[in-house]
């Protein structure tokens, strides 16, 4: 019995103590890796303040405005150039009897590829044509309905 | 005699078990003794468990327990990389920094091949001379600056060429990324990194404090409306041909300084090269009589302490004489005036009169009420305080009420006019961004319906007044002129030719948003002027096309709705 326990202890304490000692080297390497990476942030923190200050030396609002005044035809915004939301003129909406053509309900969705050289204005989906209505007293205003034919 | 029984007795128990009295009373003594021992051996071995199990544990929680736990030290060495705090604008635009940076030196004896460590060093330094390196470093001497605060590209360029005669010196150096634009604001630090004019100065220890961890100090400055202003402030200084120049864009609800500008000002990054006239700061040090801008805070007081109505009316038809002064209007309409007109027209002598009206006690109170008399609490070392007379007479009260005689900062008229339109509160200037979630502390200084009429006055006043020029269609913009002419020339008196012109405007009237004042310092008269070179030709112009480019940028949509004007007021004024 009592050689029994102290075979065991000697066990465990070869084990333990083998163990301990590479835990021991494991920690002194991760603490050097530690150390490294610490320095690293370091490093690259003050690569990031020092970016930061570039950033913000080459948006000085100065630079930006002689850069737009050589490069675009930009210029600050007239009160007149406002326009609220609500005095929009009314969406364009499609008429309620628009005729559904039935064949194209029918005819199954190809993809565009297996339909090569058609143009896109004759597949199924563009060919019911959609009737708009449109404010005829408004004459500038600019009418985006492309597609249909 | 004990041992010997004790020795027989356990013969006799070893050799067989008897049921004699006298055997037992033996075994009793004997297992007695037994126990005895085992027990104490028991004890041991606990006590002996206990200490190895404690260690055990402790070695279970140092190595399984507490993982990923790096060590203190380690921790301040990250932290304390940082020591000047950032300040950032009011959506976190940088403001100022602190970079690491190197000073390069020689010990020019070590130095072995000249000709290319100078090359070398010209190459990455190109702002270096080569001729100039070299000669230093063929010197000989045992110390040579080379250049001071390299970047660390630079640094490492300078190590890749491996000559081990190149040396650094770690320095940490305040970068102010914005150049000039902010300078009077920042202020600058000295060569350790200390704070000496500015919020640099003011916060100076709030920057450094290590409790903060580096976190950047906000600031309630807009870079952007920061930089309009003084873009046009320059354009202003120039057209005018005017000394300086001086703006606040100031926000009428919660006195937060959106804009702050002092012209000529100076680059913070190198304070040392600075003219040093240009570090003075007109926005918040400069002491000027205010012109009549001062008639709102005069017509305010009249109308809020009900001693006259808009639509009274004051005598303005012969120039004011008392003692050996005399008070003329600028152009004068001779004729009797309501308030309104008194504004409107910015008389003089009826600013005199209603002031006379209202009495000597109500303008000091009002006056006070609107911080006029005492410093301006906004967060800067350059304050001036303000100057009046130490006592109080007639003629005092007279020519304070159209803003002569005493002197203020315009930062107190910004606030003050803020005071007049917001509502009647006066907000405590202020250049750190608050808290939008904390209500804002003021202090009354007129009742909410004085505010509305002054704000329809002002408005009155660049629609049909001397501030015409600044009617920008949609942003309905109010305000108030004033040229003074400078005090000072020889011998005292004013100089009839030097003005310093104003504009305290506010916008939008319907519901007033910012407070921009512009300020020309000796404007002179163009051809495109008409040889004027009153307020009206130069500063309303200049704060409109401010106001004009800052709306959009603040969220103020122009409005096509035409004012509210009381029908009181159009009876008061007729044009």
């Amino acid at each position: 019995m009592i050689r029994l326990i102290s075979l065991i202890a000697i066990l465990s304490l070869a084990a333990v103590s083998g163990a301990l000692y590479k835990l021991k080297y494991k920690v002194q390497s991760l603490d050097r890796e530690s150390l490294v990476l610490q320095r690293q942030i370091l490093a690259e923190r003050e690569a990031i303040r020092l970016l930061d200050a570039d950033w913000a030396y080459l948006n000085q609002p100065d630079r930006l405005q002689v850069l737009t005044e050589r490069h675009l035809t930009l210029g600050p915004i007239d009160p007149r150039q406002f326009a609220m939301i609500a005095s929009i003129p009314a969406r364009i909406v499609p008429l309620a009897d628009v005729p559904v053509n039935p064949s194209a309900k029918a005819e199954p969705f190809l993809p565009p590829s297996s339909k090569r050289g058609v143009p896109m204005a004759s597949l199924p989906l563009a060919a019911s044509p959609v009737k708009l209505t449109v404010d005829a007293s408004d004459n500038n205003q600019v009418l985006a309905v492309g597609g249909v034919e | 005699m004990a041992p010997r029984t004790k020795k027989s007795a356990m013969e006799l128990g070893a050799r067989s078990l008897r049921s004699d009295p006298r055997d037992a009373a033996i075994d009793a003594v004997t297992k007695h003794a037994i126990e005895s021992g085992r027990n104490r051996l028991v004890v041991a071995i606990a006590l002996f468990s206990l200490c190895f199990l404690t260690l055990v544990g402790r070695l279970a929680d140092l190595s399984l327990m507490r993982q990923a736990e790096e060590p203190g030290a380690m921790h301040t060495t990250a932290s304390t990389a940082v020591t000047r705090a950032d300040i950032i604008d009011r959506s976190g635009q940088l403001l100022a920094t602190t970079l690491d940076t190197g000073s390069l030196y020689a010990d020019t004896r070590e130095i072995t091949d000249p000709e290319n460590t100078a090359a070398g060093i010209v190459n990455v330094l190109s702002d270096l001379d080569y001729d100039e390196v070299l000669r230093q470093l063929k010197s000989g001497r045992s110390f040579y600056w080379i250049k001071r605060n390299l970047t660390p590209r630079q640094q490492q360029q300078i190590t890749e060429l491996g000559v081990p005669a190149l040396r650094f010196v770690p320095e940490d150096r305040r970068v102010y990324p914005q150049g000039p634009l902010l300078s009077h604001v920042m202020g600058f630090v000295d060569s350790d990194n200390k704070g000496i004019a500015g919020i640099e100065r003011r916060f100076n220890g709030l920057l450094t404090d290590p409790a903060r961890h580096g976190r950047p100090l906000q600031l309630s400055i807009d870079l952007r409306v920061q930089h309009t202003l003084r873009d046009e402030l320059l354009r202003g200084i120039n057209e005018f041909s005017a000394v300086g120049g001086m703006g606040i864009v100031l926000d009428a609800r919660t006195g937060e300084v959106i804009a702050m500008a002092s012209l000529p000002d100076f680059d913070p990054n190198e304070p040392g090269a600075a003219d040093p006239e240009t570090l003075f700061n007109r926005a918040t040090l400069g002491e000027y009589e205010p012109g009549s801008t001062f008639k709102t805070f005069n017509t305010a007081m009249a109308l809020d302490s009900g001693t006259a109505r808009v639509n009274d009316r004051f005598d303005a038809t012969h120039p004011i004489q008392i003692g050996r002064f005399s008070i003329k209007d600028h152009e004068p309409k001779s004729r009797w005036l309501t308030v309104a007109e008194v504004i409107a027209y910015s008389s003089n002598v009826g600013s005199a009169r209603i002031a006379m009206a209202a009495g000597l006690d109500r303008q000091q109170d009002y006056l006070s009420r609107f911080g006029l008399l005492d410093k301006s609490p906004i967060e800067l070392p350059e304050v001036g305080e303000p100057q009046y007379p130490g006592t109080w007479r007639e003629i005092n009260l007279m020519t304070i009420a159209f803003g002569h005689g005493i002197a203020v900062t315009p930062i107190q008229i910004a606030s003050g006019i803020a005071a007049t339109v917001n509502g009647g509160m006066l907000m405590p200037a202020t250049l750190i961004k608050r808290d939008s979630s904390q209500p804002v502390v003021g202090q009354r200084a007129v009742q909410p319906e004085t505010s509305a009429t002054m704000r329809q006055l002002l408005r009155l006043i660049v629609t049909d007044g001397t501030g015409r020029k600044a009617d920008l269609a949609g942003y309905q913009v109010g305000g108030k002129t004033g040229t003074a002419e400078k005090v000072g020339g020889n011998g005292g008196g004013y100089r009839r030719k030097a003005n310093l012109t104003s504009f305290a405007s506010v916008f939008p009237m319907s519901d007033p948003r910012y407070v921009v004042l512009c300020m020309l310092d000796e404007p002179k008269a163009t051809k495109k002027t008409f040889g004027w070179a009153t307020a009206g030709w130069n500063a309303v112009p200049v704060a409109r096309r401010v106001i004009e480019r800052i709306a959009p940028m603040l969220n103020v949509a122009p409005s096509d709705t035409p004012d509210q004007r009381d029908p009181a007021l159009l009876v008061a004024f007729k044009p």
